[in-house]
């Protein structure tokens, strides 16, 4: 936790900044003087100089949990220099916000010219219940800073530690949901329809929402098809089986044509209305509300053009979605572009990886909307033979929830499902047709239920 | 300031002396009294360390035979297991279905720390239905209900939060009281390696160090509050060709227990090695054959009747 991502008021952080840490937690024992020589070093100098062990606040013990203070007021030339000595058992502090926001974690020995009596003063508090019963004005006073200041500490401090009671439910940790409510929050989504029926059975009923999905596949098989199917049926009003949300297409290969989105939009409209006998009054209602330019203009487009700018629209991504609420879906086309190129080292693009699927995880969570990555396959050499198998490398392949492989059967394309945490293996052909996405049986209509 | 010393002066100065020593392990000993008691674990010997071992350090079921037999029983109490193993092997099944077990089981409360969104409540109930297939249904969704009711899901997504968490978690443990039962036993992190690869490697050496706290931390929670922690991690490509677990060589001495688990394509059978083992003592790597038969017998039907019965 930096100091600056902390909320405390700007001039205790401008203090600390002042005095040079930034808040990171100080590994390590610093000086490891055991106890017992300092406690011998200690009746030396008592028995040396019995008269001026005088009165008890000048030789002050401070035992906490884990560290020791030994304050010795040494007479040199007249001013009184203090010899702080520091014992850190451990280096875990628990509340290594604590220590960065109270006391100073010291790289030297002999902490001279510190302000002593800060040092004296302020023992350190390696926890944060010990925090937690001490009054504003005691903690001011301990660490001279001003009473305002004091109560803004405290209360980041029970901020952080909410809910100690004893009982478990609630206490485990906050934000835990049981898998019960969990449960019956799923029933209730909704998935996003891919078009094809066959497919959206292995699927589970679709695309889920709160789930990164990973599509990958050959050149051609389909892949920018999928995705601009999925972001025209994301936008299906709720009555007629759909989310009724709308779609982000970030695209960084140029392959979004809009023409084509017309054109499944249209056919999308179309299936729609065919399921109502015509001249009705809920085709004639239908067909007012559902106009392609509608649809047109639920999708948010942003064109990539490098990898830095991928990092940058993920990182913007929570601010858009935070401003327009009703985005239900995020598509990245393809994920994988500007990342195999330009990069040198290979480790570095693992990593920046990394954070970026955690992003995306997050946000996919946080808004219950569904991501949907694109991405290319490679080459590799397994078990004696070239296979292939998606890009990005391994490690990509532990940051998406479900994988699903478009390849080619013969002269059908077909879906598989590879990585699923609740669905069977299995696989599905599909077809791309003029209207999209579409089954392989879709010559005859057949009467679809919501 | 010395004065000569004299024999009058030897009694003074023992006086003096014998009045200051006794204070000194005294004011080492005590504490002042508004700091929490420092804890100090004490010394055992070995006879008390195997008897502490054999009574409280139960092997929680995984629900697996086979890993259970090949970890000696299950998942130890104040161990930390890894499952390493390529994507798609089955790492998740084996959290949820240890998950499921536990509880079913009634060893206390799992609370389940999942990074990628794979925490499936659906498969949760796959489990439950399969352990107990013959029951009547209201009891059947009784039984659903008080098992999922004691199953705690929280997301992480960095390993700040991580970290915050699991200290949170330590220090409720320290406070709380054992309420009846529902005390914490099983802690599964899925998958870890997800949100420590992004911090390791680079320039700076700060992620190692956040690493190795996460590693102290998970031990110490183990050992201390006697919880099974078993945490997931993935492979890497190392030198020549072979995979090798991710998080190198410093992370390697952190779990107790590792296995590694293959998935052969085509069919559903796989395979589970031990890497790691703290009895077992063999130079070769033990190699089982195992039926992963909870994959064979999953069909949609039984997604759609569970469904079913679920909603009434």
């Amino acid at each position: 936790m930096e100091i600056s991502n902390l909320p405390i008021s700007p001039s205790i952080r401008s203090k600390l900044l002042a005095k040079g840490y930034s808040g990171e937690a100080s590994t390590g024992a610093e000086i490891s003087i055991p106890i017992l020589s300092v406690a011998f070093l200690f009746s030396l100098w008592l028995c040396r100089n019995p008269l001026s062990i005088g009165k008890e606040e000048n030789v002050q013990w401070f035992t906490k949990s884990q560290s020791c203070f030994l304050s010795i007021p040494f007479n040199r030339s007249g001013t009184k220099v203090l010899l702080t000595f520091r014992y850190l058992a451990t280096s875990e502090a628990p509340s290594y916000l604590l220590s960065s926001l109270i006391g100073p974690p010291s790289n030297s020995k002999f902490d001279l010219g510190l302000p002593c009596r800060q040092i004296l003063a302020s023992p350190l508090y390696t926890d944060l219940s010990s925090l937690s019963s001490i009054s504003p004005s005691l903690l001011a006073q301990e660490l001279s800073i001003k009473l305002e200041e004091a109560m803004e500490i405290l209360r980041v401090v029970s901020d952080t530690t909410e809910c100690k009671s004893s009982h478990i439910p609630n206490g485990i940790i906050p934000g835990a949901v049981t898998a019960w409510d969990m449960l019956s929050e799923e029933q209730m989504q909704r998935h996003i329809s891919t078009g094809c029926e066959d497919l959206d059975a292995i699927l589970g009923g679709g695309i889920h929402c709160k789930e990164v999905t990973e599509v990958g596949g050959v050149p051609g098989i389909g892949k920018t098809q999928l995705g601009i199917q999925l972001a025209v049926n994301v936008q299906i009003p709720v009555e007629y089986g759909g989310l009724g949300g709308k779609a982000v297409y970030i695209d960084t290969e140029g392959s979004f044509m809009a023409e084509r989105a017309y054109q499944i939009a249209e056919g999308c409209i179309c299936d729609i209305l065919d399921k109502f006998p015509s001249n009705s009054r809920e085709f004639l209602s239908c067909k007012e509300r559902l106009q392609v330019n509608n649809f047109l203009a639920g999708i948010f487009y942003f064109r990539i053009c490098s990898y830095t700018e991928q990092i940058a629209a993920t990182n913007y991504l929570e601010n858009f979605l935070t401003e327009h609420r009703d985005v239900k879906l995020v598509i990245i086309d393809s994920v994988t572009f500007h990342f195999r190129q330009d990069f040198d080292d290979l480790a570095q693009r693992t990593r920046v990886l990394g954070g970026l699927s955690l992003k995306l995880m997050k946000l996919s969570k946080m808004f219950n909307l569904a991501v949907v990555l694109l991405n290319q396959v490679t080459t590799k050499f397994t078990d004696g033979s070239f296979q292939l198998t998606l890009a990005l490398g391994d490690s990509w392949s532990h940051s998406c929830t479900n994988r699903i492989i478009l390849h080619w059967n013969g002269n059908e394309r077909c879906a598989y499902i590879e990585k699923s945490p609740s669905l069977p293996s299995a696989s599905a052909p599909y077809l791309v047709t003029g209207k999209g996405i579409r089954d392989i049986n879709s010559n005859f209509k057949r009467a679809r239920t919501m | 300031m010395f004065n000569k010393f004299s024999s009058e002066d030897v009694p003074a100065q023992n006086q003096v002396k014998a009045s200051v020593q006794p204070k000194i392990p005294q004011s080492i000993a005590e504490e002042p009294p508004d700091v929490t008691p420092k804890r100090r674990l004490p010394w055992l010997t070995g006879i008390q360390l195997l008897s502490h071992t054999n009574q409280n350090q139960h092997f929680l079921p995984t629900g697996l035979q086979g890993i259970d037999a090949l970890l000696g029983g299950g998942l130890r109490q104040g161990q930390v297991t890894e499952i390493v193993g390529p994507s798609s092997s089955g790492k998740t099944q084996v959290c949820l279905s240890s998950a499921t077990h536990v509880v079913d089981k009634k060893f206390g409360v799992v609370l389940y720390l999942d990074t990628s969104n794979s925490f499936s409540p659906f498969r949760i109930s796959c489990f439950v239905n399969q352990v107990h297939p013959y029951l009547p249904k209201e009891l059947k969704e009784r039984r659903l209900q008080t098992i999922m009711s004691n199953i705690y899901c929280q997301s992480v997504f960095d390993i700040f939060a991580l970290l915050d968490l699991l200290r949170h978690v330590e220090s409720t443990l320290k406070h709380s009281v054992k309420l009846g039962g529902s005390k914490l036993c099983l802690l599964v992190i899925d998958s870890v390696s997800s949100i420590i690869a992004p911090v390791i490697g680079g320039k700076n050496s700060q992620g190692w160090c956040m690493v190795a706290s996460v590693g102290v931390l998970l031990k110490r929670i183990a050992y201390e509050h006697n919880i099974a922690v078993l945490v997931t991690n993935h492979m890497v490509g190392g030198e020549n060709g072979t995979v090798k677990p991710a998080l190198g060589e410093s992370w390697k001495g952190i779990p107790h227990v590792r296995l590694l688990l293959s998935h052969s394509t085509g069919n559903d059978c796989g395979t589970v090695t031990v890497l790691k083992h703290t009895l077992m003592v063999s130079m070769h790597l033990h190699r089982h054959e195992i039926w992963f038969k909870w994959v064979v017998s999953f069909s949609i039907l039984e997604h759609s009747s569970v469904l079913v019965e679920s909603r009434t």
